[in-house]
């Protein structure tokens, strides 16, 4: 008896420690990339990094074009983002809507095959998709049209569609049954319930997904590679323009650079990019605090 | 006597199951109708029947006639060859219901009945604020939260949230209400606050109670509509049973 409660014990205390364990490793890694990314990156922070030989006042507005520092490409990683962002979240969350709340199940069964092959779908499948499709309207009815950043966009937009329909999905799911049957109750029509209670209470789960979609249009490298982005482009002119990006601009210095410097630069670019990503990260959460405290009607 | 609520060979499935058979009752415009029976005999399903709840539930069936007065003497709630209901929504709206545990919305005090109020009533922004205090005074809560009205309303205490409930309700102007067991998630000192809450409402409006216990039926009960495994068995006025007698009656199919 005595035997088996102590071999229950360390069994639990075992176990204790596993997990643990498993929580150190995420930290550890988690801290060495940190530890690694500052280490490398902060003694090539600075103004020279993002504006070269350009004073700062110049470049930030406009007056004088960059070429040797990274302030273009964080510039069109905003833009990238914010118009991917702009471009995937109304289809993503009104299709997870869709799926949760009124597709009838054979169709929402359909429905969420089509979004898996999505899913599973490499970006730089996704990346040629936009090439082939630019050149086929180049030979059929667009003849001047060319890789842009609205191409990008769109082709990132698609890419990321399926982790916001997933996460509004989901979040939509979690929601209490009872707070269904409550609206429904008391006379709100579904289409009232979904618009008034279910999304506003779902909202931080849907929150989670366009901050994944965020992070995933500001690393990826292979769709925009194929779609128009450069390595110098100055300031993004337009939503037809070329344009630079900080995740281009890590890749090609990883692979191109010829002096210790560059290479420098590279880690600088690499930090300004988890520095821009938590940015809007951070947006993202304020954001939706703001709606959440309108929704509640609290102070 | 005038009817607030009449249910006519009432039958309510889900898929192969049958939960309601051939139930007839008729609810008084004034004073608390209460449906009792054990736990499993078909209450809380008639209750839902009444607003047509039940149909949110997967594979539901109901035939038979349920008619409410809504404010025109009595109509059907359910389509038939001869009755064209009124739209669902609007027929949710004027049949208010509590539930057995409080389900306030995620949302403040005040904004728990100003949200069906704009969404459901389209009640103007500038007459939202009287309203709510309106139901809130209605149940006795207003002096308790007059100065927590931006809280969140899952901060109450269990009796406050069933009070707010009963508020979010009332404030929609129903023309019945409905409630299935409002005490039970309750301490007795609170369930005692609704109780007494719910007497004083049934001068104003006709209630129906889904209560399993028979002390509190008794209690409340003007008509008294006795279910078991889904069929009426008896149907009792104020004054004509006891507490005891009624818990005989509720046992005696076991």
């Amino acid at each position: 008896m005595k035997a088996r409660r102590f071999s229950a014990v360390s069994g639990h205390s075992f176990l204790r420690w596993l997990l643990r364990g498993c929580a150190l490793i995420l930290c550890l890694s988690v801290g060495g990339l940190l530890a690694f990314l500052l280490f490398r990156g902060l003694p090539a922070l600075g103004t020279r990094l993002f504006f070269g030989d350009v004073p700062a006042l110049e470049a930030l507005l406009g007056r004088q074009a960059v070429w040797d520092g990274l302030w273009p490409a964080c510039a069109g990683t905003a833009c990238l983002v914010g118009l991917t962002v702009l471009l995937a979240v109304f289809p993503g969350v009104g299709c997870g809507l869709y799926l949760a709340e009124f597709a009838p199940p054979r169709r929402a069964a359909r429905i969420r095959l089509a979004m898996d092959i999505l899913a599973g779908t490499p970006s730089i499948v996704m990346g040629l998709f936009g090439f082939t499709l630019i050149l086929f309207l180049r030979h059929t009815f667009w003849p001047g049209v060319n890789t842009s950043l609205l191409l990008a966009a769109a082709c990132l937009a698609l890419l990321v569609l399926p982790v916001l329909v997933t996460a509004t999905c989901e979040a939509l799911e979690a929601v209490p049954p009872g707070l269904r049957t409550t609206a429904l109750a008391l006379g709100f029509t579904r289409r009232q319930a979904a618009r008034h209670i279910l999304l506003p209470a779902a909202a931080p789960g849907i929150r989670g997904g366009v901050i994944l979609a965020l992070g995933r249009a500001a690393e990826d490298t292979a769709v925009i590679m194929l779609t128009g982005v450069v390595a110098n482009a100055g300031l993004p002119a337009g939503l037809g323009a070329k344009f630079e990006a900080l995740s281009f601009s890590i890749f090609y210095t990883a692979a191109q650079y010829q002096s210790q410097e560059e290479l420098l630069r590279g880690f600088g670019a690499a930090l300004v990019l988890l520095l821009l990503a938590s940015g809007l990260l951070a947006c993202a959460r304020l954001l939706e605090a703001r709606f959440r405290r309108r929704w509640q009607g609290e102070a | 006597m005038n009817i607030a609520a009449r249910v006519c060979g009432l039958h309510v499935s889900f898929g192969a199951r049958h939960v309601l058979r051939e139930v007839d009752f008729c609810a008084p415009a004034v004073g608390v109708t209460v449906l009792a029976g054990r736990s499993g005999s078909g209450k809380t399903t008639l209750l839902r029947a009444l607003n047509r709840l039940n149909e949110t539930l997967p594979q539901c069936r109901t035939t038979g006639r349920v008619e409410l007065d809504l404010g025109q003497g009595l109509e059907s709630v359910y389509a038939g060859p001869d009755a064209r209901p009124r739209p669902l929504n609007e027929i949710r709206r004027l049949v208010g219901m509590v539930f057995q545990t409080p389900d306030v919305l995620p949302v403040s005090v005040a904004r728990n009945i100003a949200l069906p109020l704009k969404v459901v009533a389209g009640v103007p922004a500038a007459e939202t604020e009287e309203r709510v205090r309106r139901a809130l005074m209605d149940v006795g809560l207003w002096d308790e939260v007059a100065d927590r009205l931006d809280l969140p309303a899952e901060r109450l205490s269990g009796g406050q949230q069933q009070r707010l409930c009963l508020a979010r309700a009332l404030a929609l102007d129903p023309a019945v209400l409905l409630l299935d067991e409002p005490t039970a998630s309750l301490d007795v000192r609170a369930a005692a606050g609704i109780e007494e809450l719910l007497l004083r409402l049934a001068a104003r409006y006709p209630l129906i109670v889904v209560s399993h216990s028979p002390e509190q039926a008794v209690r409340l009960a003007a008509r008294l509509v006795v279910l078991s495994r889904g069929r009426v068995r008896h149907v009792l006025e104020k004054g004509s049973v006891d507490a005891a007698a009624l818990a005989a009656l509720l046992g005696e199919d076991e």
